[in-house]
Parts: C-alpha cells; structure tokens; sequence
C-alpha cells in the first residue's frame, strides 16, 4: 500500500472517531449478521504505509460527493470460514466463492457504511478482489486512509478507508 | 413456483437460494446482472424476483421498471445495501413489492420468502 503521507497516530481525534464510527459499526453488523461472528476493533492506524496486509482483499471505489475507497483484507482461513457459513460447505482452497465471499463483504460494509456518513450523494462501485501473499493495494497521492483493525473468532482483518481531500 | 435470483454476487445468488430452497422452492432461475435478468423474464416468467440493485450493465431499478413496463405485477423483492430513504421511495415508485437491506439476518430474509412464497 502506498500513501502520499505516513502519519500515525494514538489516539483518535473527534472527528476522526465520527468518520470511522459508520465503517465500525456497518463491519460489526455485517459479521454478526451475516455470517454469527463477533468481530471486536482492537486498533485503528492512520495513514501508515507500514501497516501488514492479509491475504484477500475486496475493494469498492466511492465516488460523487466524495472520491476514494474501501478495502476489506481477511487472511485465507478468515475468507474460507465466511464462505462455508455462507454456503454450508467449507471450500478446501481459495476459490470462486471465496473470492466472491470478499467480495461481497467489502461490497456490503461500503454500501452500508456510506449511507451512514450524513454525507448525501456518495455512490459504491462493484467490488474488485486481489489476493496472494504481499499483494499490493495502491489508494491515491493524497488520500486520507484510517485503517480499523479487528479480531474476529478465525483470525484477524482489517477494513481501509481511503478519501481524498478529506482534513481531520 | 419458479424465481429469478439476480445479483452480481455469486455467493449472495447462494444464499438467496439455500433460504429458497429451505421454504421448498427449488425452480429457480440466476441471473448475474440486470439485462440477464430482464432477458431471463422475457424469456419464461417467473412468480417471483429477487434482485441486487447495484450490478454490471442494467440496475436492479432498471429491472423492476423495464419488467413493470411489461405490464407484469409479479412481486419483486430488491435486496441490496442502498438504504437511504430516497432511494426506498424510488424503488417503490418504480415497482418493487418489497425491500430487504444488507447486511440482512438469515430470519428476516426467511419472513420476506414466507411471505411470498406462501401467497
């Protein structure tokens, strides 16, 4: 991942907790509704290049009134458990409904996320899917990106949101 | 009784369809995008439609408004992540019976199928 600015930060400010506070509860919801799984959100980075990614990332675009995006990145035992809790067969491997899994993840936590950021006129694209180990997720020169950290009961994952001309 | 799923998402087609097939519908037709979909009708109608809002080519909306320029009244449930008010109230405009937002628990989706299917 890279960003135009390597900033990190302790602690949140307000307004920074008002803008991650949609994607924290919409990733909550999404998990335990979706799928019966607590996830918990034990830390947030901002603007850090340095930040580890997992194996499969699903990414939705964000545009109108604001431009940016959302990535979801599960490790590959996080990705395999939602799509068998989604189908009722766990996949032995990587495949079409695992990817389709993160996919529709990321598709669900933006889409929901957005219509709670009394912000009217933001609009959610198709989501993409990358995966492999070390795999790379490049946002904009200029883009504000908070990343909330979550543990989830099959391993970690992390949700980015990445906008561009946003000052907190 | 025969239903069209329409969602760009192959695993929520899934879903839909292990809830379909748990209130003993088993005919069911899939649709990947929204002029699928609307080909998929034209082709053989359905007694019910399920459908994404947001997918490739044409909309769920613009499925429920090409499918009710058609003059068909078969009930459509749209199931999708847009939950702003102005976009319920365009949906109902255009045509949609019912409206389940993601994320969605297995129940509510039951309760719309119930519904329905047991018309």
């Amino acid at each position: 991942m890279s960003t135009s600015t390597q900033e990190k930060r302790t602690e949140l400010s307000d307004s920074q907790k008002k803008f991650i506070a949609p994607f924290v509860k919409m990733t909550k919801d999404v998990f335990s509704m979706m799928l019966g799984w607590q996830v918990d959100l034990i830390g947030v980075l901002t603007n850090d290049s340095s930040a580890s990614r997992h194996d499969c990332s699903g990414i939705v675009g964000l545009s109108g009134a604001i431009r940016g995006s959302v990535v979801i990145s599960v490790d590959q035992e996080v990705a395999i458990s939602a799509a068998g809790s989604f189908i009722g067969e766990r996949p032995d491997s990587i495949n079409s409904d695992v990817i389709d899994t993160v996919g529709e993840l990321a598709n669900m936590i933006g889409g929901a996320s957005k219509d709670k950021m009394g912000i009217s006129g933001i609009s959610v694209g198709l989501p993409t899917v990358v995966t492999g180990k070390d795999h790379r997720v490049s946002f904009e020169p200029g883009a504000h990106v908070e990343m909330l950290q979550f543990s989830s009961p099959h391993g970690p994952l992390t949700v980015e949101i990445a906008v561009v001309g946003l000052v907190l | 009784m025969k239903v069209l799923v329409a969602d760009d998402s192959g695993i929520m087609r899934k879903i839909i369809i292990r809830s379909l097939n748990a209130v003993g519908v088993s005919d069911i037709v899939e649709a990947a995008d929204g002029q699928e979909a609307i080909d998929a009708y034209k082709a053989e109608p359905v007694d019910l439609i399920l459908t994404d809002w947001n997918m490739p080519n044409k909309s769920g909306l613009d499925v429920v408004t090409e499918i009710r320029a058609l003059g068909s009244t078969v009930p459509i449930i749209m199931v999708t992540t847009e939950a702003q008010k102005s976009q319920v109230i365009a949906a109902i405009q255009a045509g949609v019976s019912d409206y389940l937002t993601k994320p969605f628990e297995a129940d509510d989706l039951r309760a719309k199928l119930d519904k329905f299917v047991a018309a």
